[in-house]
């Protein structure tokens, strides 16, 4: 027992409320020290499984629970959650709710406070834990005031703090830029080689991340509640088959070789990093590719929002755009990509009326109106905006409801309404879903609803603020493929704010890259990925991985193009 | 930039003042601008509470917020105070001076109108809401969370108590800005209010009420986790070591202490003997 971090023994949840057997027969055996991903696609159960180790559940989420649960060879049966902090913690995904404190160190000592340690104890630990986790230096400062990577950083810090063992992380950097999720895996690294266990749950979008880290020792999948396969990295991705049904992606990278049906060794295990890949492409040979698919060059189109000088600040003084210039060509998706706090959002709020430039030599031109002189009412007609998560949005009982709540708030008549719901309902694919409660949907068929509910007020430019953010793979792609319909059928002009450089590479025509306040590159995909790896690194740009092993190959085989940004693009090169 | 009613840490007087010295100094600004009427006496408390405002460098942008309550409260408090004319309604003022009529007129037998009484009544009542308003938001720009929850510990103030107060602190900005968000977003999809009907007012702020309301639910799951998985309550009963207060100086003393005795005399002349009444 004293080897084993976790033990689980025919551990099922089923929730009575909403009739969901979230974990069925789970039996698990973690050893102290080991860093283990639990993967699996939304509702597959993952954070049932943390919140029932950390025994939230059952004591703070109803729920049957059935089997036994260890943890560091406690039996958590007979102890409570808050005892069970000092063994193990729980970091949620969104690390702005999590946070309690006003200033780093408030938050860095409340578990150890909690826990009642003496003064020099809380005074060492808390030094020990920040120097760990990168925060030394940021003590007074209001977490609110950090980046994500860094507010993941100071809950991971408290934890640390108060000597918890095993550290469990609900999908930790789902919500953060490419520059945080690398912060916060490298902090995670640096818990491991300090000896503490780590259990991090994933739905695929950033597997890639995770992988890359050199962090994972060991997964573990789960789907519908179930572990279906349990191995270390290279096995499981390497089982395409148990993937596929799991309706989990692999890496790009060992996608490539699953569809080249090669591996590294005779055994059929892939490359799950682009320096495996490497590796084991060191003897092949190449060709350049034909380049079938030619994108229309976007200049020749009309710009249908035109930017000019636009510069922001906020009431506290904060500069958020610089000299912001940009034009966006009427039905093409654009790309607005950066780290966080490079001003993507503020840009978006202007152009949708939100703000107002604060200097008086800008412009901004949507569709032919100069919007700094309108009214919100006449703005949204042509240009609306969708935020990130659905629950600021959603509010009424039925899927029907929210659809057709906006047209009749501005007024549209009733056949009007009617003709339009048809489509967007066929659109979006929520056939049969109309009646619907709210409530009953995933999240992704939320995030859906979200994005019909303004499709339905036909704007001819829409803004989507990390649409995909949260989502598995599965669920953005649907939503991602619905508004490419809209934009094929209607013409509709996509502005798209992002951190996935998948979905970049894959829906947008044309990108801009921010920075502090500014436009620092635009082109399209290709111009852009296409640079060099240097060159990105230099923008905190993290392209694709296949673009990345492209990018390598390159450096070797000159007849191999920087800018693949498919996998079947890549497969077009290998002879 | 903090937001409003959000702890900065900054290197004023105030910050740096022991804790119990500075919930005296903001307890006894309440308490006396609560019972007092006097404007001789508020006047003096307004500008001392201004002080403070001062030293402990509040943002002028809370106090303007809040200001914006204060000034919302004054037309329907005039709607009620025109009724005050009778000078009996006052203990101390001389009678000759609370019946001075400014602009009254009679109806139905009745004198309705502003008077030099109810004037002055509407000033001190505004008077003491801002003196109060200015005594708590210092408190709260100037102390640390983690100082005021082990301040609490340390005067046994119940566990569940201090969680109250805990997240109230953290996450009422928190909502604030989140429905600043829900109705931006519901604004974009045409979202406003058009009528003044309370029962149909009620119906229109559903857009914003439930997504709100659902927010709320899911960050006390949140929190509730956060701070259950970090050892809250967990030393229920455990004495603890932690002291990472220092002692009082003597000027926190002094003050510590005779603020209190000025506020005890001050409430006693006030009950025994209406001093500080209108």
């Amino acid at each position: 027992m004293e080897n084993w971090a976790v033990i689980t023994e025919d551990l099922s949840v089923y929730y009575p409320t909403t009739e969901v057997q979230a974990l069925r027969n789970v039996n698990l055996k973690i050893r102290k020290g080991e860093a283990v991903l639990i993967l699996g696609r939304t509702g597959a159960g993952k954070t049932t499984l943390l919140l029932t180790l950390s025994k939230i559940i059952p004591n703070y989420v109803t729920a049957h629970v059935k089997g036994k649960v260890f943890v560091n060879g406690i039996d958590i049966a007979e102890e409570e959650p808050e005892n069970l902090a000092k063994h193990i913690s729980i970091v949620m995904q969104d690390p702005s709710m999590q946070i309690i404190s006003l200033t780093v160190f408030d938050e860095v000592i409340f578990g150890p406070l909690n826990l009642g340690y003496s003064y020099e104890e809380i005074m060492k630990r808390a030094e020990d834990s920040m120097r760990a986790t990168r925060l030394t230096g940021l003590e007074t400062r209001n977490p609110r005031e950090l980046s994500g990577g860094q507010q993941q950083a100071v809950i991971i810090a408290s934890i640390l703090a108060m000597g918890s063992d095993i550290i469990s992380l609900d999908e930790p950097i789902s919500m953060l830029d490419p520059i945080g999720k690398t912060l916060v895996l490298s902090t995670l690294k640096n818990l491991k080689a300090m000896g503490k266990t780590v259990l991090i749950t994933e739905s695929g979008s950033d597997l890639e991340y995770v992988i890359n880290s050199g962090l994972i020792d060991r997964i573990i999948l789960l789907k519908k509640g179930e572990v279906v396969a349990d191995g270390p990295p290279h096995e499981i991705l390497s089982r395409e088959d148990v993937l596929r049904e799991s309706e989990v992606n692999p890496p790009q990278v060992t996608e490539l070789f699953m569809k080249l049906g090669r591996g590294l060794s005779e055994d059929g295990v892939r490359p799950i990093t682009v320096e495996e890949a490497l590796r084991a492409m060191s003897n092949w040979t190449f060709k350049a590719p034909r380049r079938s698919v030619k994108s229309t060059p976007a200049e020749t189109r009309r710009a249908i929002i035109s930017v000019k000088n636009v510069e922001f600040i906020y009431p506290n003084g904060v500069k958020a755009l610089k000299g912001v210039n940009l034009e966006v060509y009427d039905g093409v998706v654009q790309a607005i990509i950066g780290q966080n706090g490079s001003g993507k959002t503020t840009l978006a709020k202007i152009l949708v009326g939100l703000l107002k430039p604060t200097n008086q030599d800008s412009e901004v031109i949507v569709d032919g109106m100069d919007i700094r002189n309108m009214q919100l009412e006449d703005i949204i007609k042509k240009i609306n905006y969708v935020f990130q998560n659905p629950a600021e949005q959603l509010f009424c009982d039925t899927v029907i409801e929210e659809l057709v709540y906006g047209p009749k708030t501005l007024g549209v008549p009733e056949d009007q309404i009617k003709e339009r719901l048809n489509k967007i309902v066929k659109l979006f694919d929520l056939e049969g879903k109309l009646n619907k409660y709210i409530i009953s949907l995933t999240q992704g068929e939320k995030r859906m609803v979200a994005v019909a509910s303004i499709a339905m007020l036909k704007p001819k430019i829409l803004i989507v603020d990390e649409v995909t953010g949260g989502l598995d793979m599965l669920d953005a792609r649907r939503l991602l493929n619905a508004l490419m319909k809209l934009k094929q059928e209607e013409g509709l002009t996509i502005i798209m704010i992002t951190h996935d450089m998948r979905v970049v590479a894959e829906y947008a025509d044309q990108v801009a890259v921010m920075s502090d306040g500014k436009i620092v590159c635009a082109g399209t995909p290709r111009e852009i990925f296409g640079r060099r790896i240097e060159e990105l690194k230099k923008l905190s740009l993290i392209p694709p991985q296949i673009t990345v092993l492209a990018n390598e190959l390159n450096k070797i085989h000159s007849c191999i193009p920087r800018d693949i940004l498919s996998i079947d693009e890549f497969l077009e090169c290998v002879g | 930039m903090p937001k409003i009613l959000e702890y900065e840490p900054k290197d004023t007087i105030f910050h740096k003042m022991h804790i119990t010295c500075k919930f005296t100094i903001a307890a006894c600004s309440v308490i006396l601008g609560t019972f007092w009427w006097d404007l001789r006496f508020l006047i003096p408390l307004f500008l001392l509470v201004l002080l403070f405002m001062y030293l402990a460098k509040v943002p002028l942008g809370w106090f303007k917020s809040f200001l914006v309550l204060v000034g919302l409260t004054i037309p329907p408090t005039i709607s009620y105070v025109i009724f005050m004319t009778e000078a009996k309604l006052f203990k101390v003022l001389p009678l000759e001076f609370v019946s001075k009529p400014i602009l009254t007129v009679k109806l139905f037998g009745f004198v309705i109108g502003l008077t030099y009484g109810n004037v002055y009544w509407l000033v001190a009542n505004t008077l003491r809401i801002i003196t109060v308003l200015i005594a708590v938001l210092t408190f709260i720009y100037s102390t640390s969370q983690s100082d005021l929850i082990e301040w609490l510990r340390s005067k046994r103030v119940p566990e569940s108590v201090i969680f109250v107060i805990m997240t109230a602190l953290r996450f009422f900005p928190l909502i604030l800005d989140r429905a600043e968000r829900i109705i931006t977003a519901q604004k974009l999809r045409g979202w406003r209010v058009t009528s003044r009907n309370p029962a149909k007012l009620v119906k229109q702020i559903r857009p914003i009420a439930i997504p709100l309301t659902s927010f709320v639910v899911h960050m006390a799951d949140i929190v509730t986790i956060s701070v259950v998985t970090r050892g809250f309550g967990s030393t229920h009963g455990v004495v603890r070591e932690w002291k990472r207060m220092r002692e009082m100086n003597i000027f926190e003393k002094i003050v510590s202490i005779a603020y209190p005795i000025f506020t005890l005399i001050a409430l006693y002349l006030l009950f025994a003997y209406n001093i500080g009444m209108i």
